[in-house]
């Protein structure tokens, strides 16, 4: 007992007192300014754990095959629509379409939260991800940089190239996270937030961020124009419905170990 | 089809729901700036029975209390906060207008259930003192919390859209769900003071044998 609890030691990296796992990366607190909301006050993120990589095919597998009630001819409706991991060759089998190291997706909002229950974590909230989003290879914040947010856009308007590729081989970011941008959408927690409408002014000033191209026609408008089409796509989203590139991350809450 | 269109997908759904919003709004006209002026549109339902969820709440007298356990009778079903000044009162009235226009033997065989989406400060006792303000039979009339991860799984599934907002109070959809008496939806009554005579044919509908 003694000899793993020293190498589980050695492994983790601590984090002022708290362990990480190996495929998770610890996102260090502080606050940034969403695209939309009540207001435009920085909002306060605090610490906590992301997975580096997305859910896999593989490791959806594994879920799936533990819990029956979770396969596709098994899943109630009210849970997943009817496009539930269509991609899969069958119930417990992959097939072409799915390699294993590649991001699961067309699993619903219900789906990727029963899965991270299994593993002992949750979504991250849409704060924690766009927050977390903001990085780089070099920089925790590199959402001010044109060319940054250029090539998210530019993957936003590519057509999609079939297989979809292991994350592991995409860029890591400053925090040791990958493929944030470029591979798939993720699901985040509080997903069916937006969309707030009404009479008060701020929310008329909303809408017109919203939805009109000519409201965001200042320089720091066009720069969000990458989170816009994020919030725009979840504001879309039910919680059972699947999505072609849809797909989703474990995230945790900082815990100190017991001393 | 393999075409990369979710965004313009995304875009073009958000432009359609900017255009129901102006149909929908009930409470443009007088809304100062505020948390009244706050609200969120409603989402679409979920297909299945609610009863699917394996929820634990906590009623008004502090007693577990699971949406199956009504099986058999209609439920009608919103979702709320007992400090809230402007939209819950409101939904209330609703609530009990619905009730109203109910015979006494339809009014039996019916359930109304009010979660919070407050779990935190909507204690037992503030749920208990909510409903004793409007007068509600509490044989029929169930106001509950839960934890904060099955508020969030029901308000999807129910198509309410919340979020916390400043000063304590919340931006929510104003959702009246009517369930059968196996848990799935069959009708939603949006926005504030609609009139009640669709959802209570619905509730007809629902208590024939």
């Amino acid at each position: 007992m003694k000899a793993i609890a020293l190498l589980l030691g050695i492994l983790a990296l601590p984090l002022r007192g708290a362990e990480i796992p190996a495929s998770m990366s610890a996102i260090p607190a502080g606050s940034y300014i969403p695209m939309f909301g009540e207001t435009k006050k920085a909002r306060q993120v605090d610490a906590f754990l992301l997975d580096q990589t997305p859910v896999t095919n593989a490791q959806f597998l594994s879920f799936v095959t533990n819990h029956p009630e979770w396969r596709r001819s098994n899943v109630k409706r009210l849970f997943a629509d009817e496009g539930y991991l269509r991609q899969w060759a069958g119930d417990l089998e992959l097939g072409p379409d799915s390699p294993p190291d590649a991001p699961v997706v067309r699993v619903s909002w219900f789906a990727a939260r029963a899965y991270l229950k299994s593993v002992g974590k949750r979504l991250p909230t849409e704060d924690e991800w766009e927050y977390a989003a903001r990085a780089d290879d070099t920089r925790a914040d590199a959402s001010s940089d044109p060319a940054f947010l250029a090539k998210i856009l530019k993957w936003y308007g590519q057509p999609n190239r079939g297989t979809l590729a292991d994350p592991k081989t995409a860029e890591a970011d400053v925090h040791g996270v990958r493929a944030l941008h470029g591979l798939t959408w993720e699901w985040v927690e509080d997903f069916n937030n937006q969309m707030v409408t009404g009479a008060a002014r701020d929310d008329a000033s909303l809408n017109r961020g919203l939805f009109c191209a000519g409201g965001a026609a200042t320089a720091k408008d066009i720069a969000n124009y990458a989170a816009f089409m994020r919030y725009a796509f979840r504001s879309s989203l039910e919680g059972a419905y699947t999505v072609d590139l849809l797909g989703f991350r474990g995230a945790k809450d900082i815990t100190p170990t017991q001393p | 089809m393999k075409r990369h269109l979710i965004p313009f997908i995304a875009l073009a759904m958000s432009l359609h729901a900017a255009e129901s919003e102006k149909k929908n709004s009930c409470c443009d006209e007088k809304a100062a700036p505020g948390a009244e002026g706050h609200k969120l549109e409603a989402a679409a339902a979920a297909k299945g029975s609610i009863y699917d969820f394996e929820h634990e709440w906590t009623d008004q007298s502090a007693k577990p209390f699971r949406l199956s356990s009504l099986r058999g009778k209609p439920i009608v079903l919103a979702m709320g906060y007992a400090s809230c000044q402007f939209a819950c009162p409101r939904i209330m009235a609703d609530l009990m207008a619905i009730e109203r226009g109910l015979s006494d033997a339809e009014k039996t065989s019916t359930h109304f259930v009010f979660i919070t989406i407050d779990p935190e400060k909507d204690t037992p006792e503030a749920l208990a003192a909510f409903l004793e303000t409007y007068k509600v039979d509490s044989l029929r009339w169930h106001a509950v919390r839960g934890s904060a991860d099955d508020t969030r799984e029901i308000s999807v599934a129910l198509g309410v859209k919340f979020k916390a907002i400043e000063g304590g109070d919340f931006a929510h959809s104003n959702v009246i769900t009517l369930l059968d008496s196996d848990g799935t939806i069959i009708h939603r009554q949006q926005g504030l003071g609609e009139k009640p005579e669709d959802l209570i044919k619905a509730l007809r509908g629902a208590l024939k044998p």
